[in-house]
């Protein structure tokens, strides 16, 4: 029996100066999981909830008059509004950086493929960007992109400058805020993920550390001690609080935004200076 | 010819523990081996030679490139079949040998085609659409192998390539390096504990133990200095044939029993039995035998 059925062939193609040298680990994850059925369907349920959202748009656009009369109270499809869609998106970021997330290192670690990494010319930060990548893909496309569609629908079906003025800056605002929420759960959940190997385990740590399994804490030493900044170690308080505030909402907590901003920062820091650490190209056993 | 990789006093540690002591070396173009027992420090040097582990600027030098600044080139020219398992869960090995194409900057087309060229290479033509966690060992090193030649790198490092399989797939893979580093004229450096392996791909070796190189030399499938060195036992007068034999210009010490002669150059063995006959039979011989050292010899030297 022949031990190969064809000879050694040079390749006479140009590797490709890539700027971009994460590229590749951001397409292999998301064309992981993307053609699966239920990471569709959740997608799929994701998009309904903002098909809902645009037809509260058109509702209060152009049946504001009617709205208001069955309300009792004047309906607006401002800032807040679109703060609104974003906050009401988080049950879908919390379950896609859970899903898709969990096992973007610790499956790596379980194969120990980073030495399969590491000896290509990858750097440490290459990897965590495309491993983040693959996470941010997942969370823009239930967030981000169909808020700014329901802004572009927004603003044909009320094409008038005055509205204009008050939402032009919805795009920005939400993709800067978009970059946060990515770099926040993204780097938490990747620094869990590089830590542990068990996706369950992975998981509830990313919660707690997310800022949910705080809130219990959180009540009860506000309770006792009347000391908001306890909400600080919050992250999704946090992401909350510093979202209202940009889109002018009413704010959840009574610590002041920037405060949350910066303990935002913080967060993400520290889960790179984390990650970082445990990321190594080698593993040493002596 | 110009060293593929050149190492200057290259001194690694994990923390308190010194692995490399100031490695000096020249390593020439071909299939090198590079021989050592487990802890030897030999996975440590193929990790410097990559830039994965920290090194002074100009210690290490690997095709051109200075390991600790352009570590990147490096790894674009070099492909690495790591020791341990490596594999990506969830991926069968076209796709995994696609990635690592892309991953040093293969386009996605190319570096599929390239896949299937190097699977069916390797002997992984059939099985390459097979989940890898249903995979033999055997199969496993092959599909490290695929996917360190995918992008048809200018230097093969192999970390202990034939561990862990059973004869029949120790050989094969011994082939498939044998073939890429002297059919197909690629760079080749086999880490291994296994000297068999190295005889049977490599043209030079390099002994390292305890972090230090022990020897370096060519790999000579004959033994060294054979038809020059000579064991003669016998009876008589040896101290009389040693005379003679350094009166014509050979070199001769005494072993148990006997004379170790080491002719001089342009000699062969008719020198010694010219010596004997002049002696007549004052000298008895009872044992000669050609005695250079194989690889064998000298690795067991130089790691006891």
């Amino acid at each position: 029996m022949p031990i190969y059925e064809q000879g050694y062939q040079r390749w006479n193609g140009e590797l490709q100066e890539r700027p971009l040298r994460w590229w590749p680990i951001v397409r292999q994850g998301v064309m992981a999981y993307l053609p699966q059925r239920k990471y569709l369907l959740l997608l799929g349920l994701a998009w309904i909830q903002k098909i809902f959202d645009g037809v509260q748009v058109y509702g209060r656009l152009k049946g504001g008059e009617v709205l208001e009369g069955l309300l009792g109270a004047r309906v607006d499809a401002g800032m807040p509004f679109f703060w609104a869609s974003m906050d009401n998106s988080m049950i879908w970021v919390v379950i896609f950086t859970i899903m898709v997330g969990s096992d973007l290192i610790a499956a790596d670690r379980r194969g120990k493929a980073l030495q399969l990494y590491f000896s290509k010319p990858i750097t440490r930060n290459d990897y965590i960007v495309g491993k983040i990548g693959v996470i941010a893909t997942f969370l823009l496309l239930t967030t981000w992109l169909p808020i700014l569609l329901l802004w572009l629908f927004a603003v044909m079906i009320e094409p008038t400058t005055a509205y204009f003025a008050r939402v032009w800056s919805v795009p920005l605002l939400m993709t800067v805020y978009s970059v946060l929420l990515v770099a926040t759960a993204g780097m938490i959940m990747l620094a869990v993920s590089a830590t542990a190997q068990r996706s369950v385990f992975i998981s509830v740590t990313w919660i707690v550390l997310f800022g949910y399994g705080f809130v219990p804490v959180i009540e009860l030493v506000q309770a006792i001690t009347g000391f908001e900044a306890w909400s600080l170690i919050n992250m999704a308080g946090n992401l909350g609080q510093i979202g209202a505030w940009w889109f002018g909402a009413e704010t959840g907590f009574d610590v002041p935004p920037v405060l949350a901003l910066g303990a935002v920062l913080v967060g993400i820091v520290a889960a790179y200076w984390w990650l970082r650490r445990k990321i190594e190209p080698v593993e040493v056993v002596l | 010819m110009k060293p593929i990789i050149e190492t200057h006093g290259l001194v690694q540690s994990y923390g308190p523990k010194v692995v490399l002591h100031g490695i000096d070396l020249s390593v020439p173009p071909g299939a090198v081996g590079l021989l050592g027992p487990n802890g030897a420090g030999k996975s440590t040097f193929l990790r410097s030679i990559l830039g994965l582990l920290h090194v002074e600027p100009g210690a290490v030098r690997v095709l051109g490139h200075d390991a600790r600044d352009e570590a990147l080139a490096i790894r674009r020219r070099v492909g690495l079949v790591p020791e341990s398992d490596c594999l990506i869960p969830g991926m069968n090995a076209v796709e995994m040998t696609t990635y690592a194409g892309e991953l040093v900057g293969m386009s996605h087309t190319d570096a599929k085609e390239r896949a299937h060229q190097v699977l069916y290479y390797v002997g992984l033509g059939e099985a390459r659409y097979r989940e890898l966690e249903s995979y033999s060992q055997g199969m496993k090193q092959r599909l490290k192998l695929a996917q360190a030649l995918v992008h048809d790198p200018d230097l093969l490092l192999l970390d202990e390539p034939t561990n862990g399989m059973d004869p029949p797939g120790r050989e094969s893979m011994l082939q498939l390096i044998r073939d890429v580093s002297h059919g197909q004229g690629m760079n080749v450096v086999l880490s291994t504990h296994l000297l068999p392996d190295v005889e049977q791909t490599c043209d030079h070796v390099i002994v390292l133990k305890d972090g230090r190189v022990a020897e370096e030399r060519p790999v000579e499938r004959q033994l060294i200095d054979a038809g020059r060195v000579y064991d003669l036992r016998g009876r008589g007068d040896l101290d009389a044939l040693a005379s003679m034999l350094r009166d014509r210009g050979h070199e001769v010490e005494a072993i148990q029993d006997g004379l170790r002669v080491r002719l001089a150059e342009g000699h062969r063995s008719d020198a010694i039995f010219a010596v004997l006959r002049e002696l007549g039979e004052s000298v008895q011989v009872r044992h000669f035998l050609e005695a250079g050292r194989s690889l064998q010899d000298s690795f067991v030297e130089a790691v006891s």
